[in-house]
């Protein structure tokens, strides 16, 4: 144990402390990869909202205006009758075409059955609003995912996210 | 593959009295795998031209190099810096995050060098598990920030002193 190390690592850590979760900072890195996304679609004319897990939206004169990122073990998406409390999401549409939502963390069904976490998903409102009736996991594709790798064999020098399209949503 | 210095196992036990065991991971991991050639700027410069102007980029795989080992004194070094590095740039992400997602519900280009008052304006990010959820403000990460060279400092000087050179 270092002693001058640990004091002025727990600093730091007593004020961010999502850093001491096994996940912290790979939410982190997910986080600003989907904020960044929405950005660009706001900077292009989207409307872009950020969502509770109940659907509602947060808006600038909540008195609560909370973030929520989940950590622990893969899972599905909350039914909206557990609350406002499980993984928020990011919302956005083209003036009155559908909407779509960004998701964090969400684990799906792929069509082998197997269950697969996409760190980053878009897909139509639609699907977010069916599964918030009574939770449950995604089957399919979504229309687009973003695998997050903010560390890798190569280390400091890789800080990458990988995309792909789908249309089976 | 490289064997690690013993002398890193005191930074390790550091590390875990802090709740930083993924650090240990990715430390053990990037010293291992010793230091890959990186991109050339010509190459990195023309995936990016790629990317933006939306075609589709054609990726040129080099022949990978053999990875140079990293050992003894310069694992020391190559540690210490990860250790800083990765924080600040994790809470960097944090603090672009934080902004953006002020932007998008207060409609304005958030600043992070502004901090506003605990509770106003801002969304707090909040990372929820079984044990609870852990809550991150603007401030929060300023606050961190502003600590990172204070850690950096006393990272160098333990660097220094295991290595013999005070």
């Amino acid at each position: 144990m270092i002693p001058t190390i640990s004091t002025a690592l727990n600093t730091i850590l007593g004020r961010a402390t999502m850093l001491t979760h096994a996940s912290g900072a790979g939410r982190a890195f997910e986080l600003f990869v989907m904020t960044e996304v929405a950005l660009g679609l706001r900077s292009s004319g989207f409307s872009v909202w950020l969502q509770r897990s109940d659907g509602t939206t947060i808006r600038s004169s909540d008195p609560i205006r909370r973030f929520i990122q989940r950590g622990g073990a893969p899972t599905g998406v909350a039914p909206a009758s557990a609350g406002p409390d499980n993984a928020s999401v990011i919302g956005f549409r083209w003036r009155t075409r559908p909407a779509w939502e960004i998701w964090n963390g969400i684990q799906f069904y792929g069509r082998s059955q197997a269950m697969h976490e996409i760190d980053v998903a878009i897909v139509p409102q639609s699907v977010g609003v069916d599964l918030r009736l009574s939770g449950g996991s995604p089957v399919g594709r979504p229309r687009v995912a973003i695998e997050c790798k903010d560390v890798g064999r190569m280390v400091a020098s890789m800080r990458c996210a990988h995309w792909s399209h789908a249309y089976t949503m | 593959m490289a064997t690690l210095d013993p002398r890193l196992f005191e930074l390790f036990e550091t590390l875990r009295a802090s709740q930083l065991d993924w650090m240990i991971f990715e430390l053990m991991e990037g010293i291992q795998a010793g230091r890959h050639p990186k991109e050339s700027p010509d190459n990195l410069a023309r995936a990016r031209h790629e990317v933006q102007s939306d075609s589709s980029p054609e990726f040129v795989v080099s022949p990978m190099s053999e990875a140079a080992p990293i050992s003894g004194d310069e694992q020391i070094e190559w540690a210490v810096q990860y250790v800083a590095d990765r924080l600040d740039a994790t809470l960097a992400e944090l603090g672009k995050a934080a902004d953006n997602l002020d932007t998008i519900v207060n409609g304005n280009a958030a600043k992070t060098t502004i901090i506003p008052k605990q509770g106003q304006q801002e969304v707090t990010i909040e990372l929820a598990d079984g044990d609870g959820a852990r809550k991150l403000g603007r401030n929060d990460i300023v606050a961190a920030s502003v600590e990172l060279p204070g850690l950096r400092k006393e990272l160098e000087a333990w660097s220094a002193q295991v290595r013999g050179q005070v």
